[in-house]
């Protein structure tokens, strides 16, 4: 006869739990990334483009397209928000401060983010954010 | 407020309604807005220390930029209006000395 271990069945749920926690948070970062990289202007057949934040002090911005011998190129850009500017890290290249042109186009980036992507996609919560 | 944090647990153990993915959505979606809020004024405020802490430097580096060109077409100047005066004072001796 097989005996139910309580301590086995909490286990289960926990993991349970955490899996539905990740699909939902990756569900969630997918839809803001299309959305985010809408921002730049519309995805042709042959650009794609995707913009994120990633965590409170981190933002990603990745561009695929089409070359002109139909391959796919892509590159990934990584911002790093330190408290005197932002860093960025592309692909293979090394570590450097991004300069005052792309700091004024990635403020005006993070700004339509907060107000095209994160309203709309969670602004229902904001009053009871707010209420605590 | 949406209507999605309406979840129920049934009475057999470690099953879980479909609800409860609504209410685990609106848990997500309250802290994801709250650090997508905390990014957005971390960045701004980084980006605006940036903007302003590079832009005096680069109107300094601008004016010393003009003034090295400004020095530079100076000093242009300055030579060729010696190299003027030596090449009349080189041709006007001779023809003095001549006429002395």
């Amino acid at each position: 006869m097989k005996l139910f271990n309580p301590l086995e069945i909490a286990k289960g749920q926990a993991k349970k739990q955490l899996g539905l926690k990740t699909d939902l948070h990756k569900a969630l970062l997918r839809r803001e990334a299309q959305l985010g990289g809408q921002l730049f202007g519309p995805s042709t057949p042959t650009r794609r483009r995707e913009f994120f934040c990633l965590d409170s002090s981190t933002w990603v911005w990745h561009e695929e397209w089409l070359n002109k011998d139909e391959i796919w190129q892509s590159k990934t850009t990584r911002y790093d928000v330190k408290a005197d500017g932002v860093y960025k890290s592309q692909s293979n290249t090394s570590y450097k401060k991004i300069s005052d042109i792309e700091a004024a186009n990635l403020y005006r980036a993070i700004q339509l983010y907060s107000k095209n992507v994160a309203e709309p996609l969670y602004g229902y919560t904001r009053q009871s954010t707010l209420a605590g | 407020m949406s209507n999605r944090s309406n979840s129920t647990q049934s009475g057999e153990k470690g099953h879980w309604h479909k609800g409860n993915v609504g209410a685990e959505f609106d848990i997500l979606s309250k802290n994801r807005y709250v650090q997508i809020q905390t990014a957005v004024e971390t960045a701004s405020r980084a980006l605006r220390y940036q903007l302003t802490q590079t832009t005096p430097k680069q109107s300094v580096n601008q004016e010393k930029t003009h003034l090295k060109e400004s020095t530079a077409e100076h000093n242009k100047t300055v030579a060729s209006a010696r190299n003027y005066v030596k090449v009349v004072l080189n041709d006007t001796q001779p023809k003095a000395r001549q006429e002395l």
